[in-house]
């Protein structure tokens, strides 16, 4: 039988939902399992509604799934909240004061955690409740256990495995009508976030200064950068606020190092005219922007794709700059670190373009995560500048490309200014200097296309094409499958290499489909706007979601349905 | 007016967490507003983001609700348009001296007649217990996992230094204080800052190991004393509440005013 599951756990922020969710992810991983699982939670620290959805399956699986086959109800307003997203036959296990109703297990949660010695311990013995109910061996979340309390200090481990146990054997006769045999192999891959991801990306690009200021969901990438820079040469800076912060960044990439910071819309807002800065002074830096739904603070734990048109064109005036977004976390590894070798090799800023999905929702990665064996800096010293007492940090080159020295690193002497300036650097006003200095920087143009990879296609000769971006990659996919299984010819195509923008490559992609619709997580489909006005191809629809919640495969194929009726 | 007609109730429960000091403050402004018997179309609250500025959607006033360090800003439009009403402007730690370190110390040099409250429990509550510029050198948050290395503002002295021309602190034991200073900020003209300690059990106290909330909240009796007490005189670590400023400076719509009069004169 094939494995798909989804067990949804709900509860107040602060009761530990994480944690149940966390180990079942440990567990199914262990046992060789696929998993995605979601994170959703209100902008509060205590308190309100929230919940960790974890899809569990023997195939690789890159979107959650919308219909609930275990409800984990840590409260009753969870049960209340979301019954009805449970599938025919599905249970909610919970804590039951009376009768209870047909489609609950009552399961004395807290009752069972205080027999285990602490109330704290109610997760571990919400998921041995799940493990159980789901079938899997006992010594396989034992293991887990052990791993995660050993070497904790007191009885931390032995009151977990307690509780454990008990709530495993509450349900032992209990009758799941989706529980399987665990015999899957080995372990698949890595279980990876988005901000993880992308820190590793950092580190891989060789990234030695990381600048902040707290924002969600941007903020796990600097605390699991924070993490790593024990083991690792790297400098994480909290700045006060996101306009230092790049500008830290700038500092610190004009300084000599590779740099980056990360944030999300408002913080992103703060921060362009510092883009601009690097933009005139063709510094190097990597931004990641983690998408939350805006304007303003707007809803500042979920997700959306509505900074797209915003960061092609942010700041004053024109300059280049990479946009990249990736559609898993293994994307985002190697995108990160992509940004950094290209932001380096055309002296350019580079973006990648998140979102609250990517960066707080676990998937399996299976492709090797791996660095590059050298870092190529893209740097001259004396020894390769014909007169270093001469040195020209913006040399008008064909290329556009001026030799970059650092400085105080030789006899080159580096002046670098914000204002418009002539080849050595120097503030000037000439009409000679402005229209020699913007042409050569968009003299890079043409190189910077190059480096852009075609779209992913999928299916791609199909008569109806969906088109998306960014997260929404692993829904898009399965929406395809599904829509085939129902006869309809539909392929997709995913473009994750953004600005500069291909427009003969995505006009490729694009060519042999009777129609295309793209699918975006915002109100105006930019994505679809920028194609038009990019290769004149105009989308015979869209499929747009703009609440704050990740795409299901089943709203992508209703919305494509109705067009078709 | 009773305390309970100044709150939007149906917008409870509150999201702040079991014994988080953020509810000691609304709870004793509210009496200073009460007592001072101050209609609620005379007042505006200006929040901008973090735990602390939620205050603004509890309290039943005229609110805006902004971004993250840019509340005095805002304040200052409304009061710069329309004088005549009360501006109290709630703000976190980080939400006035980080993000918003500019606009504050800008405020403070104008001597405008705003009451700015800063609710310093040391560390960004909403975005998870990062470190703040109130932190404090040697102090543990989750950006600073080995301990801080930033040495903390004197919220006081920089308001005092930036020209504030009324400045107090107090804390959330000292709750009769604590009333008393916000009636007397908010009387005040000019620009009002009050400094008030408060406990952020979730991550401050968590992370530092200060106890209970009830244990933070004891802890401020100890370690604060009376400006200019005699144990603070022996005891330098103590740290000072009361009122350290509070004088006639000119204030900034009046100010204004008068230019406006020298421009019209004749006219
Ligand atoms: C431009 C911008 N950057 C970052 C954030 C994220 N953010 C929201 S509140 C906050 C800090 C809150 O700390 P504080 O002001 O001390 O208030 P507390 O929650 O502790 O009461 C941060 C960093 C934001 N909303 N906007
Ligand atoms: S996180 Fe801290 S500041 Fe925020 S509500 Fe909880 S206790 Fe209060
Ligand atoms: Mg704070």
């Amino acid at each position: 039988m094939a494995v798909d599951i989804t067990v949804k756990i709900g509860g107040e922020a602060g009761q530990g939902i994480q944690t149940v969710g966390d180990l079942l992810t440990l567990v199914c991983h262990k046992a060789g399992l696929y998993v995605m699982a979601i994170n959703d939670f209100e902008s509060r620290i205590r308190g309100g509604k929230s919940f960790f959805q974890i899809r569990i399956s023997d195939k690789p699986v890159y979107a959650p799934h919308h219909r609930v086959n275990l409800l984990v109800a840590l409260n009753q307003r969870t049960y209340d909240s979301y019954k009805d997203e449970l599938v025919p036959g599905g249970i909610s296990m919970m804590d039951v004061k009376g009768e209870p109703e047909e489609n609950q297990l009552p399961v004395p949660i807290n009752d069972l955690a205080v027999k285990a010695g602490k109330k704290i311990t109610a997760n571990t013995v919400a998921a041995g409740a799940c493990l159980g109910l789901l079938g899997a061996p006992f010594e396989l979340f034992e293991s887990i256990l052990k791993d995660r309390f050993e070497g904790k200090g007191g009885d931390a481990l032995e009151m977990n495995l307690s509780a454990a146990r008990l709530g495993y054997d509450s349900v032992k006769d209990a009758k799941f009508p989706w529980s399987f045999t665990w015999q899957f192999g080995d372990p698949k891959g890595s279980v990876l976030n988005g901000s993880k991801a992308i820190a590793l990306g950092a580190l891989a690009g060789d990234c030695r200064v990381a600048a902040f200021y707290p924002m969600s969901p941007a903020t796990g990438i600097m605390v699991n950068l924070s993490s790593l820079s024990d083991d690792f040469p790297l400098f994480v800076e909290q700045a006060e606020d996101e306009i230092a912060a790049i500008n830290m960044v700038i500092g610190a990439s004009f300084a000599g190092v590779r740099a980056m910071t990360s944030t999300s819309g408002g913080g992103f807002c703060l921060m362009t005219e510092g883009l601009g800065l690097a933009g005139m002074t063709e510094t190097p830096i990597v931004v990641v922007n983690a998408q939350r739904p805006g304007p303003a603070t707007g809803l500042p734990t979920r997700t959306a794709q509505g900074d797209l048109m915003f960061v092609i064109n942010a700041s004053q005036d024109e300059f280049l700059r990479f946009v990249f977004a990736p559609g898993t976390p293994s994307e985002a590894f190697e995108m990160t670190e992509r940004a950094f070798h290209l932001a380096d090799k055309y002296q350019v800023p580079a973006i990648v373009l998140t979102d609250q999905t990517l960066n707080d929702s676990l998937y399996i990665t299976e492709r090797p995560l791996s660095a590059p064996r050298e870092i190529e800096r893209y740097v001259v010293g004396d020894d390769q500048i014909d007169s270093p007492s001469e040195y020209r940090r913006y040399a008008i080159t064909s290329s556009g490309i001026s030799p970059r020295a650092l400085p105080c690193s030789g006899k080159a002497l580096v002046l670098v200014s914000g204002n418009e300036h002539s080849e050595d650097g120097h503030i000037s006003e000439a009409i000679t200097d402005r229209m020699n200095m913007v042409d050569k920087r968009n003299a890079k143009t043409p190189a910077m296309l190059e480096e852009m990879r075609p779209p992913e296609r999928y299916h791609a000769e199909s008569e109806l094409l969906l088109v998306g971006w960014g997260s929404s990659k692993g829904p898009i996919r399965e929406s395809v499958d599904r829509l085939r299984e129902d006869g309809i010819s539909a392929g997709c195509v995913h473009i994750a290499d953004i600005w500069p923008f291909r427009a003969d490559l995505v006009q490729k992609a694009l060519s042999s489909c009777k129609s295309f619709f793209v699918v975006e997580q915002n109100s105006t489909a930019q994505l679809g706007r920028l194609i038009r006005e990019q290769t004149g191809l105009v989308a015979e629809g869209s499929v747009l979601k703009y609440d704050g919640r990740p795409f299901f495969p089943d709203e992508i194929v209703r919305g494509i349905k109705a067009y078709l009726d | 007016m009773a305390v309970r007609d100044y709150l939007r109730e149906r917008f409870f429960p509150h999201m702040w967490c079991p014994g988080c000091g953020h509810g000691t403050v609304l709870n004793n402004l509210l009496r200073a507003i009460e007592n001072l018997k101050i209609e609620k179309n005379d007042i505006v609250m200006v929040s901008g983001i973090g735990c602390s500025a939620r205050i603004s959607g509890y309290v039943d006033f005229h609110t805006l609700h902004t971004i993250h360090g840019r509340a005095l800003a805002f304040a200052t439009g409304v009061k710069m348009s329309r004088p005549d009403l009360n501006l109290i402007v709630p703000m976190g730690d980080g939400d006035a001296l980080a993000i918003g370190g500019n606009h504050f110390i800008h405020a403070a040099r104008r001597n405008i007649d705003i009451t700015a409250i800063i609710m310093n429990n040391r560390i960004y509550g909403m975005t998870g217990g990062q470190f703040s510029p109130l932190t404090g050198y040697g102090k543990l948050a989750t950006t600073a996992p080995y301990s801080n290395i930033d040495h903390d503002f004197d919220a006081v002295s920089l308001a005092t230094a930036a020209g504030a021309s009324f400045v107090a602190r107090t804390t959330t034991y000292h709750v009769k204080q604590m009333a008393d200073i916000f009636q007397k900020a908010i009387l005040h003209k000019g620009f009002s800052v009050v400094e008030v300690l408060t406990q952020c059990p979730t991550y401050f106290g968590r992370k530092n190991r200060a106890g209970s909330a009830a244990e933070m909240v004891e802890n401020y009796k100890k370690s604060t004393t009376p400006i200019g007490s005699k144990a603070s005189q022996e005891n330098s670590d103590l740290i000072e509440r009361g009122i350290f400023i509070e004088k006639d400076l000119p204030e900034y719509c009046g100010e204004y005013d008068k230019i406006i009069q020298k421009a019209m004169k004749g006219k």
